[in-house]
């Protein structure tokens, strides 16, 4: 328990016109020194929240229930004055829009010395030298250094921000879509940015809708639906054997190359609004394997093994699994 | 003469802007084809001149050089009146449905908006008729028809903007990233819906893409842009089989399929800064493994066969 | 969520109360009062009373019958000036707007010269040229007031012009007048209604002002801000005459300014959108 970030029972909910609505649902989650978790999910599925409860950010309006520890602390509940010196310098966060997270009427560098010395009571030469360090880290020189953001790439902007995150070495990077908006070139070598800082000791929570940049780079695989973790497990086991029929349609519905002309496979309906969300299994409206019992009950986390678990009454059996895919 | 020329001809458009750090060429001599029921994707890197090329050849930007041809027509030489005409020849589809829509129009007003302009005497009751049809051709029902656009999901939003683009039974589409902004699961049911669209109506597709796991979904053939360039060119299977150039193997490389199964060569990619094209020579030689000397001398020329590359020393 | 209430609760009672007034002067000629125009000089200057709610004026005219009747005038008025400024100011706004160049530059630098006169000093000005009345007074007011809207619309339109809708209209091959009309127009009115909606408290001040420095309307009119005017020498002494026609000019517009804020609300098209 000691450097990692472990969620246990988290549920965020909002007020509504028909009561209190659970955006994320009794989630468990664990990110330890060394390996990335990928956390997969749709638009509104509560990935990004579940995000901002873990640095104490959710919305003024948002009920916390459940617990989120970093190294010990406990972040739900916790004052100010606690979180202050746990952000950034125990738990990081990258944003898909680099562009909007920095100040533009800074350069680089100022920031990064800002957010040092805002943790550490060092000189001014000790912190040059550790941000000239995360910079290289990075990827980027010294050059990045004078330079204002609008004046950089996608690409370096994002790394700009590893190097912000990663400048007060903090033990977990929680990184929310960290590649999407950049271009398949890029993104690999900032996923693979990722995966060095991982492999130095970091532990990274990687939010992501795709199941592609999960496979090439995570440890283990959090797949969510609505506001829920439906299947959890090391990758290898989820990309060979999916248990869950969402992740098996999303694992199906993704584009691969060398397909040829040829028909998707599509999960019917649409990603459902968390304010409405069906009794029972909220995927069972776009499920081919429902059942009445997926209606009434909800279901409990079952394991298939100590590591890889499944939220449905139907896993989907091993075997055919492995046939499909 | 008319009825076997090419849905769409394309000849050397070249398109620059002036921007913060001096002249940008979006667009440099880029040349294709797409024949009759054919359909083609360009892809490439953001910058890479594909989005511009599609404005050009849908008149929405203008050309510095080269022609478009639509059908046979000449749609870059055209009057902005006969351009607007013209206009009723190809639809288009946009990367974000919700921006493409009139907030304050009504879902059935939106995708009646071309009959309103090509066919004036047409009466709003047929107007309505043909606009519900075409929705319920895309799978949106009656429910639909009078909502907004803020009620709508991506995916249906999507349809909507399909629905618009093909209310007046054009022969091309153009599509510029249209299932970028949508969910996994629904990118699916819009990729499938294009599909059967495209085969039951004999549609040719320009399909603009950064991801090259769709290109062959949709279409046959595949040009690779690269800083204003066509770099490779032919059909979709034979470029991913075998490709010539240098930078559309890094493209194809650097995908991340959803499988672990070329997991260890994903994670060689180096974690290194990315050069920025050359002004001189290749613009791709800073960035290439294979770079030789020569490569900064001569920019390659596209060789005219039907796998074509702009190489000088080509991959075999 | 407690704001949100308590900025309701004020906006319902200013709707109440802009509604009651409304009403009012709407009823007025068939609430059975007496004449405001009605001299008598054996009832000048009395108190408040169950005869006379407001009292009399130094003429002997009902002060409450004239607050009600100068309501029609000054709501009249106001409403006048706002459609007239935003009939003028719109349509130049968007040709501004959306055709850009040399009539852009013209439109503009016409209006930066009604922008740098200072507020009150152009309708005096024009006020003076067109000679008392308030009518004049209301065209003057118009007037000087079109290029805010022509600006407001303007920019709205700069940004509207470069939304991914209004490419799809041009991409299916609508005629830019159309384009203007039915794409630009619509989703640029509604930072002018706003302003509308606040120009019309501060149109019922600024004809009351011209009024009173004698610009505006002329008796026997009745209008608040000459019922205000003519109480000048004596209300000192005689506090009901300016402060009945005082306070209805200021609820009013207080009225109207609280409402402004929830038709900005209602407008915002980010809350018509589902999360």
């Amino acid at each position: 328990m000691s450097g990692g970030l472990v969620i246990k029972q988290l549920s965020l909910s909002f007020a509504h016109a028909g009561g209190l609505a659970a955006a994320v649902n009794a989630c468990d989650l664990a990110v330890m020194p060394n390996e990335i978790v990928g956390l997969v999910g749709e638009s509104g599925s509560g990935k990004s929240l579940t995000a901002l409860a873990c640095l104490g950010l959710t919305p003024p309006n948002c009920r916390i229930s459940g617990s989120v520890q970093i190294a010990g602390t406990e972040i739900v509940g916790a004052s100010e004055a606690t979180l202050a010196p746990i952000r950034g310098r125990k738990i990081a966060m990258i944003f898909q829009n680099p562009m909007t997270a920095l100040n533009p009427f800074f350069t680089i560098g100022e920031q990064m010395m800002g957010v040092i010395r805002r943790h550490f009571s060092v000189d001014i030469n000790t912190a040059r030298a550790s941000v000239s360090g995360a910079l290289a880290q990075s990827g980027l020189t010294d050059i990045a250094l004078k330079k204002y953001p609008h004046q950089m790439s996608g690409g370096q902007l994002q790394r700009a921000m590893i190097a912000m995150a990663i400048a007060c070495k903090p033990d977990i990077l929680i990184a929310d879509e960290p590649s999407t908006a950049l271009d398949v070139t890029v993104q690999a070598r900032i996923l693979n940015l990722l995966r060095q800082l991982a492999d130095q000791g970091m532990g990274i929570l990687l939010i992501t809708h795709d199941l592609g940049v999960v496979a090439q780079v995570a440890d283990r695989v959090a797949v969510m639906y609505s506001g829920r973790i439906v299947e959890t497990g090391d990758t290898d086991d989820i990309f060979s054997s999916a248990a869950h029929p969402y992740t098996l349609g999303l694992l199906q519905s993704s584009p691969v190359m060398g397909g040829g002309r040829r028909k998707m496979h599509a999960i019917s309906g649409v990603v459902p609004d968390f304010r409405y969300r069906l009794s029972g299994c909220a995927f069972r409206d776009r499920c081919t394997h429902m059942q009445t019992i997926c209606a009434t009950e909800q279901v409990a986390l079952k394991s298939l093994t100590p590591a890889h678990q499944v939220n449905c009454h139907f896993p989907i059996a091993q075997s055919s699994t492995a046939a499909k895919s | 003469m008319i009825d076997t020329a090419a849905t769409l001809s394309v000849k050397n458009l070249t398109k620059s802007f002036v921007g913060q750090h001096g002249i940008v060429h979006a667009l440099r001599d880029v040349s294709f084809e797409i024949e009759r029921g054919q359909s083609l994707s360009i892809v490439g890197e953001s910058g890479c001149g594909k989005t511009t090329a599609a404005l050009c050849i849908a008149g929405l930007q203008s050309l510095d050089a080269g022609s478009v041809t639509l059908s046979g027509k000449n749609f870059s030489a055209a009057s902005r009146a006969e351009q607007n005409q013209l206009r009723s020849d190809f639809g288009m589809v946009f990367q974000n449905p919700l921006s493409a829509l009139n907030p304050r129009m009504r879902i059935w007003q939106s995708v009646a908006e071309p009959l309103r302009v090509h066919q004036p005497t047409l009466s709003g009751e047929m107007q309505h008729q043909r606009a519900q049809a075409a929705l319920e051709q895309v799978g949106l029902g009656a429910q639909h028809f009078r909502a907004f656009p803020g009620e709508l999901s991506g995916g249906q939003l999507q349809r909507v903007v399909l629905a618009r683009a093909l209310i007046l039974n054009p022969k091309l589409v153009i599509l510029d990233e249209p299932t970028s902004a949508l969910d996994v699961s629904i990118q699916a049911q819009v990729l499938n819906l294009l599909q059967e669209l495209r085969d039951t109506r004999g549609l040719s597709y320009l399909f603009i893409t950064h991801n090259l796991a769709l290109v062959e979904v949709l279409t046959d053939q595949v040009v690779v842009m690269y800083a204003g360039r066509v770099v490779e060119s032919g059909p979709a299977a034979l470029v991913f089989a075998k490709p010539r150039h240098p930078y559309t193997q890094e493209l194809i490389r650097t995908i991340p399929e959803a499988t672990p199964k070329n997991r260890a060569a994903f994670r060689a990619i180096n974690v290194g800064q990315i050069q920025a094209a050359a002004e001189v020579g290749c613009a791709y030689r800073l960035r290439c493994a294979h770079a030789k000397i020569e490569c900064a001398n001569v920019v390659p020329p596209l060789a005219t066969q039907t796998h074509a590359v702009a190489c000088l020393f080509p991959l075999s | 969520m407690s704001s949100w209430v308590r900025g309701n609760i004020f906006a319902a009672i200013s709707a109440f109360g802009l509604g009651s007034i409304v009403v009012l002067a709407l009823l007025a000629p068939y609430l059975g009062l007496a004449d405001p125009t009605q001299i008598d000089f054996a009832l000048k200057l009395l108190p408040p009373s169950a005869e006379h709610w407001f009292g009399t004026d130094g003429l002997g005219r009902d002060i409450f019958s004239g607050v009600v009747h100068g309501a029609r005038v000054s709501l009249l008025v106001a409403l006048g000036v706002v459609v007239i400024a935003a009939g003028i100011g719109i349509p130049i706004g968007l040709v501004a707007g959306y055709a850009g160049g040399w009539l852009d530059t013209i439109f503009m630098r016409i209006s930066d010269v009604f922008l740098a006169f200072p507020p009150l000093l152009l309708p005096i000005t024009l006020s003076a040229l067109l000679g008392p009345g308030l009518f004049n007074a209301l065209i003057a007011v118009a007037i000087s007031w079109f290029p805010w809207y022509a600006r407001i619309v303007r920019s709205t339109v700069l940004s509207v012009k470069s939304e991914l809708y209004v490419q799809a209209a041009r991409a299916i091959g609508t005629p830019p007048l159309s384009i203007a009309v039915r794409h630009v127009l619509p989703n640029s009115l509604s930072p002018v209604i706003v302003q509308a909606s606040m120009d019309f408290g501060f149109a019922i001040l600024t004809t009351a002002s011209l009024s009173f420095i004698g610009m505006g309307a002329v008796p026997p009119t009745v209008e608040w801000g000459l019922m205000v005017a003519s109480s000048r020498s004596v209300f000192l002494e005689y506090w009901w005459t300016a402060m009945f026609p005082g306070m209805a000019i200021f609820l009013t517009v207080f009225f109207a300014n609280v409402l402004v804020d929830s038709v900005r609300d209602s407008l915002d098209p980010k809350l018509e959108r589902k999360p």
